[in-house]
Order: structure tokens, then C-alpha cells, then sequence
């Protein structure tokens, strides 16, 4: 950069050529882990401008496209809701749309828009995730409490509504586990109320704050243009000034007849990546409010697909212990025809999706897992060139890198 | 969606024929040697605008297919709001001899998504600058994703010291 060349260089006048930091890797579990704890980071500075950054991967690899080409197509489902956090239960629904769509198979009424609320409840527990990672970087630490509260709270509705915690494994080929619970109506007034309380407060504490403005503003920007070069997704692509977001532009689930916004910003720096996380989350409030009016309407009726062949209905269990076509059915997994399908959904992180090819006969042929993550990981050296060491771990944190996501 | 009878014309210098099938998906055929020249074309012509390289993915099909691999690119117009597949198939010599063009050139995305399918399948990539493992250390053996690679083959411990 030439900006840096023309700085005063204190490590130049020592004559020191260059310095090497490495951030992470870390362990997930720690508890101040760093944003995409298993991704490294080797950065290459000059003072405190970064020159040069390499973004290591690959640390949490296992082998899930391996995996889920080794198995029933209904068993991949487990794999897939562990590709994320809160933000898993979309990547597995992504999945089960991709299975489905092949298969071109018709979900009931029910099992759309319990798919589409709980969607939509785990953008808001992903997005407040996301928040406190940010200002946990900033060292704003009321803001990032106000956050991990909202976060910790979604990921609270989510277990009343699905009746499982993280890892979801939720969803089914055909249909749900389990239907949202009738008193979630009650319970999402209090929360939901909760939540937009939260929300503002982290707009007093974080977004107006003047710290967090001087912060982020102008740091790590990327043009539309390169957005697209680097294959950016997401609220990330959307801050740059492209409305692109796969609930609008290819209605899965519910979508089509959903009244949201999609938020875009002008400069695509991280100030502009803020604004649009937090205007998302409010959105998708509206979403979940909607999608339970709905749901609520609705006539009682099933939430998985009529067909003995479709076998993961409810909990998995049988009907009857001696069903034995529909034992074989939970050994081998719904029939899947030949062919080549993509879908993708609109995750937390990006769009994030699968492209399966099928034989026609028992496993996938091929399962190509679309991950966000992958490729915002790649563009961070392009966002954060000439950035200061400091602006590192906030822009990563507002990427949202996830590395089950990254590294598959 | 786009007209298919629009892009006849363009599409005829580099391919015999573009489908579009059951599932409503437009797919692109094209020979390893012309892969490079026509999808530069469809991101540069303006009727098309395929701006954004959203994935590369590779399909193994062993025998059951003269050309064992076939390379899938995914490309989207954000601004017309369509997308294609591009499809070029490859036996294992082409693919080990780098019989394709790299194009990262083209969209600075594939540099990472090229790696991935060198790491994971050993498809080489003419011209591509750095092509290193990705997700895999450097001292994996093979490339797991071939459908012959062992589900359960494990690389034995001390194998894996980082080159780094």
C-alpha cells in the first residue's frame, strides 16, 4: 500500500525489516477463543500495518463431504447440522431442500413454516453471536454482554421450539422431528420483546457508540466489484451495496410470501457490515413474529411427508417393533433419483449451499457442500491489506468465519 | 430467466449445445481446452454478466462415464439474477497432466477453490500460482475424495508434520 510506504515507520528507523504475528490457532472451547478459532492467521506487518496476511485452514477438517457421500442420504442430515452453530439447523435444512428437490418431494404446510421460524429464530441467535464477537474485540464489554445475553437467550427459544440445543438435528428428509411446541406463541411474546430491548440497548452501547464509529468506519472495505471477485456472500456482499440475499431472489420455505427488507450498505467497510447484521436481526424478528402468525392459523395436519418410503418421521422410532418395510426404510433411506441438483439457502454467514449428483441408487454420488465461510476466509487478506494489526480480529469477527463451515 | 436462444449465437464458437434440464438449470458443456476462453466470455458479455464464480465442484464417476471426472463450475449473475453450470469433463491423465486452465485470472475466487479440488480429487490446473493442499496437511497421501480412496484409510501418526 502506498499509504503505508509514505507512514512513518518506527520498525524501519530500527531497521527491522519486517514482523511476523501469529494469531489463533485456538481451541473452539476456550472460553475468549478467537473469531474462527481453528483458523490461523500468519500476519505480516509494518509497525502495526498489515502487509501481508495468510489465512491458514484446513485445522478442522473431518472429511464431511466424504462422510455424507458414505451414507443414506437421510443420515447426512446429523452431519450437516454440525457444519454451523445456531446457524447448523440451516445448514441442514439446506440439505434436506437439496435432497428434496431432487426427489421433488412436497413438504406439508406445517413443516415449511416451522422450518422457515426456526430459520429465522437461528439468524437471530447467529447474528447476536456475531455482535458480541465484535465488540468483544473492541473491548466494549457492556455492548458484547447485551449480545451474548440475546445470543444465549435465542439459543434458549431454539431448544423450547425444536427441543434440542446445539447441534440441532432437526429437520428431516420430508418433513421435521419434532412441531413447535403450542405454547411458543406465549413464550416468543416475552422473548421477542426481550430481544428487541436487547437489540437497542447494543445500538446505544455499540452501533452510536463513538468508539465503535472511529473503530470501524473506513477499516477493511471492499468494493462490490472485488465482493464479487472473491465470491463474498451474505450480509458481507450486501454492505458493499449488492441486495442479494436468497430469500429474496430464489424464495425457498416460506419466503415468497414473507413481507422483510433486505438491508444494504454503501461502502462495504465494517461499520457498513455492522449496520446491516443488526438491521438483519430486526428483520428477522419480523420474520419469526409472521411466520408463527401463520403457523398458528394453520388446520392440525402432518408435519412430514405422507410416504412409507420417506422413513425419518417424528423421532425415528417405528410405529409398530415388527414394521419391517418401514424398518428397512430407516436403514436405507429414502429413494433418491438420478441426477445433478444445487440449492442453496440464506444462512447467517452467507449463502450457503449444496450441489448433489445422484446415481439413483443408495449413496450419493457426490455431496459439494457451498460454504461461506471458505470463501470470506479467502478474502480477508484483500479486506485487510494496509489495515492495522488491531482491525484483524474485529473484521474477522464481523465475517462471521465459522470453521466446521470452512473446513468441512 | 434467460432465453437460451439469446446465447445461441455466443455459445456457438465454444460448445455444441446448451441444455437446460428437468430441474429448470441452464448447463454448459465445454471441452477442456476451450473452458477458460468461454468462461471469461460469459462474465465479460454484458448479456450474460456472470460476475461471480460461486463454486467449483468435482464429480468422480469412475467407469461409468468414458471421461472420469467432470468438473462443475457454478456461476451466478447477480445482477440479471440467473445462473449456469459449466461442465467439462476429464479422463485421469488430462486431469493429472492439467489439461484445464486455472481461472484465477479470471475470478481471484478459484485460487482457493482450485486448491481445494487439487487437494481433495488431484486435479491439476494449468497456470495456477500457488497450487498447494489446502485442507489436507502436505504430507496426506492421495486424494480422499476419489471415490477409489478408502473411506476409513487414516494416514499413520508422526505422517503429518506441518510443512510450515
Amino acid at each position: 500500500m502506498s499509504e503505508a510506504s509514505l507512514t512513518p515507520s518506527l520498525s524501519r528507523d530500527l531497521g527491522i525489516v519486517e514482523t511476523i504475528v501469529e494469531l489463533g490457532m485456538t481451541h473452539p472451547a476456550v472460553r475468549r477463543s478467537l473469531p474462527g478459532s481453528t483458523l490461523g492467521f500468519i500476519v505480516q506487518l509494518d509497525d502495526d500495518r498489515v502487509t501481508g496476511l495468510e489465512v491458514e485452514i484446513g485445522l478442522g477438517h473431518r472429511g464431511f463431504e466424504k462422510e455424507a457421500e458414505s451414507t443414506p442420504w437421510h443420515r447426512a442430515v446429523a452431519y450437516a447440522s454440525r457444519l454451523g452453530h445456531a446457524s447448523g439447523l440451516s445448514a441442514e435444512m439446506a440439505w434436506c431442500g437439496a435432497v428434496e428437490g431432487l426427489a421433488k418431494v412436497w413438504l406439508p404446510d406445517r413443516a415449511i413454516w416451522s422450518r422457515t421460524l426456526v430459520c429465522e429464530l437461528a439468524r437471530v441467535s447467529d447474528h447476536f453471536a456475531r455482535l458480541a464477537a465484535v465488540t468483544a474485540a473492541l473491548e466494549l464489554p457492556l455492548a458484547a454482554q447485551a449480545a451474548r445475553r440475546a445470543q444465549a437467550g435465542g439459543l434458549d427459544l431454539l431448544d423450547f421450539a425444536t427441543g434440542r440445543r446445539v447441534p440441532g438435528c432437526w429437520s428431516r428428509l420430508g418433513g421435521i422431528a419434532s412441531a413447535l411446541p403450542s405454547e411458543f406463541g406465549l413464550r416468543w411474546q416475552r422473548d421477542g420483546a426481550e430481544f428487541e430491548e436487547l437489540l437497542a440497548r447494543f445500538e446505544i452501547l455499540a452501533v452510536r457508540n463513538p468508539t465503535c464509529i472511529s473503530r470501524l468506519r473506513d477499516v477493511a472495505p471492499l468494493s462490490a466489484e472485488d465482493c464479487l471477485a472473491w465470491g463474498v456472500s451474505g450480509p458481507a456482499l450486501r454492505a458493499a451495496g449488492i441486495p442479494s440475499d436468497r430469500r429474496r431472489d430464489a424464495p425457498y420455505l416460506g419466503y415468497a410470501s414473507l413481507d422483510f427488507d433486505v438491508p444494504i450498505g454503501e461502502t462495504g467497510d465494517d461499520y457498513d457490515r455492522l449496520l446491516v447484521v443488526v438491521e438483519e436481526v430486526r428483520q428477522s424478528l419480523r420474520l419469526v413474529d409472521q411466520c408463527w402468525t401463520v403457523l398458528d392459523g394453520l388446520p392440525p395436519g402432518p408435519i412430514n411427508v405422507d410416504d412409507e418410503a420417506w422413513p425419518a418421521r417424528g423421532t425415528g422410532t417405528l410405529a409398530t417393533p415388527d414394521d419391517s418395510r418401514e424398518f428397512e426404510a430407516l436403514l436405507e433411506g429414502p429413494p433418491v433419483p438420478a441426477g445433478a441438483f444445487s440449492f442453496s439457502v440464506e444462512s447467517s454467514t452467507g449463502e450457503l449451499g449444496f450441489f448433489i449428483v445422484s446415481d439413483g441408487e443408495g449413496l450419493p454420488r457426490r455431496v459439494r457442500c457451498r460454504a461461506p465461510s471458505f470463501f470470506h476466509a479467502q478474502a480477508l487478506p484483500a479486506m485487510l491489506n494496509g489495515a492495522r494489526l488491531d482491525d484483524v480480529l474485529p473484521t474477522a469477527a464481523l465475517m462471521h468465519l465459522v470453521s466446521p463451515e470452512c473446513d468441512r | 430467466m434467460i432465453d437460451l436462444g439469446v446465447l445461441e449465437a455466443t455459445l456457438s464458437e465454444f460448445t455444441a449445445d446448451a441444455i437446460r434440464n428437468d430441474q429448470g438449470e441452464v448447463i454448459i458443456p465445454v471441452k477442456p481446452d476451450r473452458c477458460l476462453a468461454l468462461l471469461t466470455m460469459l462474465r465479460d458479455e454484458p448479456a450474460v454478466a456472470m460476475r461471480r464464480l460461486l463454486d467449483l465442484s468435482v464429480v468422480d464417476r469412475e467407469a461409468r462415464s468414458p471421461k472420469r471426472f467432470l468438473l462443475v463450475y457454478a456461476l451466478d449473475s447477480p445482477t440479471l439474477g440467473h445462473r449456469f453450470r459449466v461442465e467439462v469433463e476429464l479422463d485421469l491423465e488430462e486431469a493429472e497432466a492439467g489439461e484445464v486452465d486455472s481461472v484465477t485470472g479470471v475470478w481471484p475466487v478459484a485460487g482457493w477453490l482450485e486448491r481445494e479440488a487439487f487437494d481433495l480429487f488431484g486435479i491439476h490446473f494449468r497456470g495456477h500460482p500457488d497450487l498447494r493442499r489446502l485442507l489436507l496437511d502436505e504430507a496426506f497421501d492421495g486424494h480422499p475424495l476419489r471415490k477409489d480412496h478408502p473411506r476409513d484409510r487414516r494416514p499413520a501418526l508422526g505422517e503429518g508434520e506441518r510443512a510450515r
